[in-house]
C-alpha cells in the first residue's frame, strides 16, 4: 500500500496542439484564453507538465471538448 | 539586440548560468587557501576580490533576466511558473543544505589533525619551522583569530550567496532549455514583459494607491540614509577615541568595521530606490500621455539614478580594491578616502531620492488630476 513512485506513475498525454490546431488559435491565444502564461501550454504540449484540474476544465472550456478528449493517461 | 535580448537569449542564459557556478565554486576554494606573499591570511586579496566581484555581477545580471519569474508576485504567475519556481528554491535548499553540512564534514576531520600539527611544530616553535613552507604559512595565518573569523564569514557567504543564486541558475537553465526549443519569433514573445496595468479608468485609483505608496517609501528611505548614515560614521570615528582608545590602532579598524557594513547597506537602498522608480515608471506608463513633460522628467531622474548609482558602486568599490592588497590597516589615507567616499555616496544617494521623491509626487498629482476629471489616459 501506499503512494507509487514517482517513476511509475502514470503520465498524462495531451491533445492540445491537435485542438488547438482544429480551433485555429496560436498559442498565445490559448494561454490567453485560459489564463496562463505562453510558456505553459508549451510545456504541457510536449507533455513536460501535466496541468491541475481547473486548468484542465479551462482547456476544454477554451477549446470545446471534454476534458477526456484532451487529456488521456498513457496506456503502459 | 539590446541588454535584455542578450541576457534572455539561450547562450545569455546558459553562459551566466555556467560562469555564475565557476566563479562560485572557485570562490569557495579559494577561501581555504592563503597567498604565500600575503601573510595577513584572508583578506580580500586581488584574485578573491574578482572573483567576489564576479560573483556578484553576475547573479544581478541572472536575477535582472530572470526576474519576470523570480520577483513576480505568486498571483501574477501560472501554476507551472509557480512550480517551477518553487523546484527550483527546493532545489537550492537541498544544494546548500548539502554543501553545508560537506564543509562542516571536511572540516571537523581536518582540524583535529591539523591543530595538533600546528600546536606541536608552528605555535611551539614561536616561528614556523621553514619559512619558506607554504603549509607553516597558511597554517599559521589560518590560526589568526582575525582570520579565522573572516574563513567563517566568508564560508558563510558562500552558503547564503548559494542560497539566493543557485534558484536562479537552475530557473535560467531550464528557461534556456525552453527557448532553445522555440523559433525566432516565438523567443521573442516568450521573453515579452508581462502585462503591466491596462489603460483602463479604473485601474487610475490602484495606481495612486501604489504611487502613494512609493512616494511613503522614498520618504523612509531618505530618511534612513540621512539620518543614519551620518550618525554611524560618527560613531565609527569618535567611538574608539572616546572610549580611551588609541588614534592610530583604533580608528582605521573601528571606522572600516562600521563604514564598510553600512556603505553596504546604503547602497542597497539606493538600488532598492533605483528599481522602485523604474516600477513606478512601468506603471505610470499606461496613465500619463505619452511624451509629456513628466515622462521626459522622469527619464532625465531615472539617468541621473543611474548615474549616481555608478558612482556610488565604483568609489567604494575602488577605495576596498586599492585598500585590499595593503598591508597596513592602519594607513590614514585609506580611512579618508573611505570617508570621502561614503560622504560621496551619502551627496549622490540624497539628490537622487529627492528628486524620484518629488516627481513621484507630481505623477501622483497628475493621477489624481485624472481621476478627478475622469480623463481616459492615452494609450501608451
Amino acid at each position: 500500500m501506499g503512494r507509487k513512485p514517482k517513476s511509475e506513475e502514470a503520465a498524462v498525454v495531451s491533445q492540445i496542439e491537435r485542438f488547438r490546431g482544429l480551433a485555429g488559435m496560436s498559442r498565445q491565444e490559448l494561454a490567453d484564453a485560459v489564463g496562463v502564461h505562453y510558456q505553459t501550454i508549451g510545456y504541457i504540449e510536449r507533455g513536460e507538465y501535466s496541468p491541475s484540474l481547473v486548468l484542465a476544465l479551462k482547456f476544454a472550456k477554451a477549446l470545446g471538448a471534454s476534458v477526456e478528449d484532451i487529456f488521456q493517461l498513457e496506456e503502459n | 539586440m539590446n541588454i535584455r535580448g542578450v541576457l534572455g537569449s539561450v547562450a545569455g542564459l546558459r553562459t551566466m548560468a555556467i560562469a555564475v557556478c565557476t566563479a562560485t565554486n572557485l570562490f569557495f576554494v579559494s577561501i581555504f587557501v592563503v597567498s604565500p606573499n600575503d601573510q595577513t591570511g584572508f583578506s580580500l586579496g586581488p584574485l578573491k576580490f574578482t572573483l567576489f566581484t564576479l560573483m556578484i555581477a553576475l547573479f544581478v545580471a541572472l536575477r535582472f533576466a530572470m526576474k519576470s519569474l523570480t520577483s513576480a508576485k505568486d498571483e501574477d504567475l501560472d501554476e507551472l511558473q509557480l512550480k517551477l519556481r518553487d523546484d527550483a528554491y527546493r532545489l537550492g535548499y537541498l544544494v546548500v543544505r548539502r554543501v553545508g553540512l560537506g564543509a562542516l564534514i571536511a572540516i571537523s576531520l581536518v582540524s583535529g589533525p591539523v591543530i595538533r600539527f600546528y600546536y606541536d611544530n608552528v605555535a611551539r616553535a614561536g616561528l614556523a619551522p621553514n619559512n619558506s613552507s607554504y603549509f607553516s604559512i597558511a597554517l599559521k595565518a589560518w590560526f589568526e583569530p582575525a582570520n579565522l573569523m573572516i574563513f567563517v564569514q566568508s564560508l558563510l557567504f558562500v552558503l547564503t550567496f548559494t542560497a539566493y543564486c543557485f534558484p536562479l541558475v537552475i530557473l535560467a537553465w531550464r528557461q534556456a532549455n525552453f527557448l532553445a526549443t522555440l523559433t525566432a519569433d516565438e523567443r521573442l514573445a516568450a521573453m515579452a514583459v508581462s502585462p503591466r496595468l491596462d489603460v483602463k479608468a479604473s485601474n487610475l485609483q490602484e495606481s495612486a494607491q501604489v504611487i502613494a505608496k512609493h512616494v511613503l517609501r522614498f520618504r523612509l528611505q531618505l530618511s534612513v540614509v540621512a539620518i543614519g548614515w551620518p550618525i554611524l560614521l560618527s560613531a565609527a570615528a569618535w567611538g574608539p577615541y572616546l572610549s580611551g582608545g588609541i588614534w592610530s590602532n583604533y580608528i582605521m579598524p573601528a571606522g572600516f568595521a562600521f563604514a564598510i557594513p553600512f556603505m553596504l547597506f546604503t547602497l542597497w537602498v539606493h538600488f532598492a530606490g533605483m528599481f522602485k522608480q523604474r516600477v513606478i515608471l512601468n506603471e505610470l506608463k499606461s496613465l500619463a500621455v505619452s511624451d509629456t513633460s513628466l515622462q521626459k522628467t522622469y527619464r532625465t531622474v531615472h539617468r541621473l539614478a543611474i548615474a549616481t548609482g555608478v558612482f556610488s558602486v565604483a568609489l567604494p568599490v575602488l577605495s576596498v580594491a586599492s585598500a585590499a592588497p595593503s598591508t597596513n590597516r592602519y594607513l590614514f589615507g585609506g580611512w579618508v578616502l573611505a570617508l570621502v567616499c561614503s560622504l560621496g555616496t551619502l551627496a549622490a544617494q540624497t539628490s537622487s531620492f529627492m528628486v524620484a521623491d518629488r516627481t513621484a509626487k507630481r505623477f501622483a498629482t497628475d493621477a489624481a488630476k485624472l481621476i478627478a476629471t475622469g480623463a481616459e489616459p492615452a494609450a501608451s
